[in-house]
Formats: structure tokens, C-alpha cells, sequence
């Protein structure tokens, strides 16, 4: 798994999004595929 | 609520061919503690301000967006061949929550699907959008890893059941980036 966002800034409570998809991170990164959440 | 609030950390399982449940197990047995685990589809958007306040004030252990509040096998229904959804497991019988479609076909239109009122307890969730609490996790909750990706939404909602976890929705605001198997 790759952590790709954490603002790091423990407060009252703490969500952790899991998303698995076929998209590559070289697409994700380089714009060519889009996730929504991100 | 603002983001200076929570915590929030995003995982995601790039290039991935396994099934979702063993996936998100996977995560779930790896991750730091945490007070929610949203399991999200790749094509959701969040569209709500008020997420992690809805979230956060839910009295449910398993939280989805839209859900059934009935499960049976619809009279006829192939299910040795086919999926059965949980919008066709409800039989009618109905179900909560809202949910809009992005349908690219119909350029910037979007396909509201309005299921009924939510929060409600249901027997189901649609696998789109699931939030486990920590007590869910801690109570030992587990996705079916004999699922892929389909049936494993229900079964989850089963097993939390049996577990005497209470299963419902929140009415929160997503979009689906497709229509998806969950269109009423």
C-alpha cells in the first residue's frame, strides 16, 4: 500500500481511507488517470 | 468540523488485481489504529462538507452511504449464474440513503438515486462507500476473502450482523463515477 496524503495532525479523530484501484501510480501521478478522492 | 479536526490519511493499492476483500484486509491488519476505516471504491467522490461530522455522529458500527433493509432472493432470480445486487436483494422491500451517478453518456448530467430516508439501520450496504468504526475492527471484523468483487458487500454487512454489530447508513453526499450495479 502507498501512502499518498497525511496531514499529520492528530485530532480529535482519526480516518483512514483505503482505496484499491487497477491505476497505475505512474498514470495517477503523471495526470493521465484520474481518482476522484484524490 | 475543519480537516484541522481529524486526521486523515489516504491509502491506496495502486495496480491492483486482487480482489477487494483481501485487499482491504490486508490494509486493515497494517495500518495504524484509527477511529474510522472508509473503504472506498476508486470512482467515488466525496461530495459532502459535513463527511467526517456525519461519520463521526453515526450510532452505527458499519456505516455506508446507501443500503438495502431487506435481503431475499427476488423469484427467478438466476443466482447461480449471476450477482445478486443488493438493490434487487431488497425485493422492493426498501432501502436508505442517496447517492448521485456521473453518467459520462449523458455529459455533465448527473443520475440521482434516492433510495430512502437514511440514517437508518439496514441489512445491507453498497460496497461503494464502507466504514468500519474501531470498534467494528476490534471486534474482530473481517472481510470474506472467498468474494472478488461482487457479494462481498453483503457479506461483510452479514458477518457484522452475526457479530451483533449495528449495520446503517449516513446521509452522506457522494457521487459514483458510474451507474454501477446500484441504481434503483
Amino acid at each position: 500500500m502507498t501512502e499518498v496524503f497525511n496531514n499529520e495532525n492528530y485530532g480529535k479523530h482519526s480516518f483512514t481511507f483505503i482505496v484499491a484501484t487497477q491505476t497505475t501510480e505512474e498514470d495517477w501521478r503523471s495526470g493521465k488517470k484520474e481518482l476522484p478522492l484524490m | 468540523m475543519t480537516l484541522d479536526d481529524v486526521l486523515v490519511k489516504v491509502y491506496v493499492e495502486f495496480g491492483n488485481k486482487e480482489g477487494l476483500p483481501k485487499v482491504y484486509n490486508n490494509a486493515i491488519d497494517n495500518i495504524e489504529k484509527t477511529d474510522f476505516i472508509v473503504f472506498v471504491h476508486d470512482d467515488i467522490w466525496l461530495n459532502d462538507v459535513l463527511f467526517f461530522d456525519k461519520v463521526i455522529s453515526s450510532k452505527f458500527d458499519v456505516i455506508g452511504a446507501v443500503g438495502g433493509l431487506f435481503w431475499g432472493v427476488p423469484k427467478g432470480f438466476p443466482i447461480d449464474e449471476k450477482p445478486l445486487i443488493w438493490t434487487m436483494a431488497t425485493c422492493g422491500k426498501g432501502a436508505s440513503g442517496f447517492m448521485l451517478h456521473d453518467l459520462h453518456t449523458y455529459g455533465d448530467h448527473f443520475l440521482p438515486s434516492s433510495y430512502g430516508y437514511a440514517p437508518l439501520e439496514t441489512i445491507t450496504l453498497d460496497g461503494s462507500n464502507i466504514i468500519f468504526t474501531r470498534k467494528a475492527v476490534e471486534s474482530g471484523l473481517r472481510w470474506d476473502e472467498d468474494f472478488n468483487f461482487h457479494w462481498y458487500d453483503m457479506a461483510v454487512c452479514f458477518s457484522a450482523r452475526e457479530m451483533g454489530l449495528k449495520v446503517g447508513t449516513a446521509p452522506i453526499l457522494l457521487t459514483h463515477g458510474s451507474v454501477g450495479a446500484s441504481v434503483a
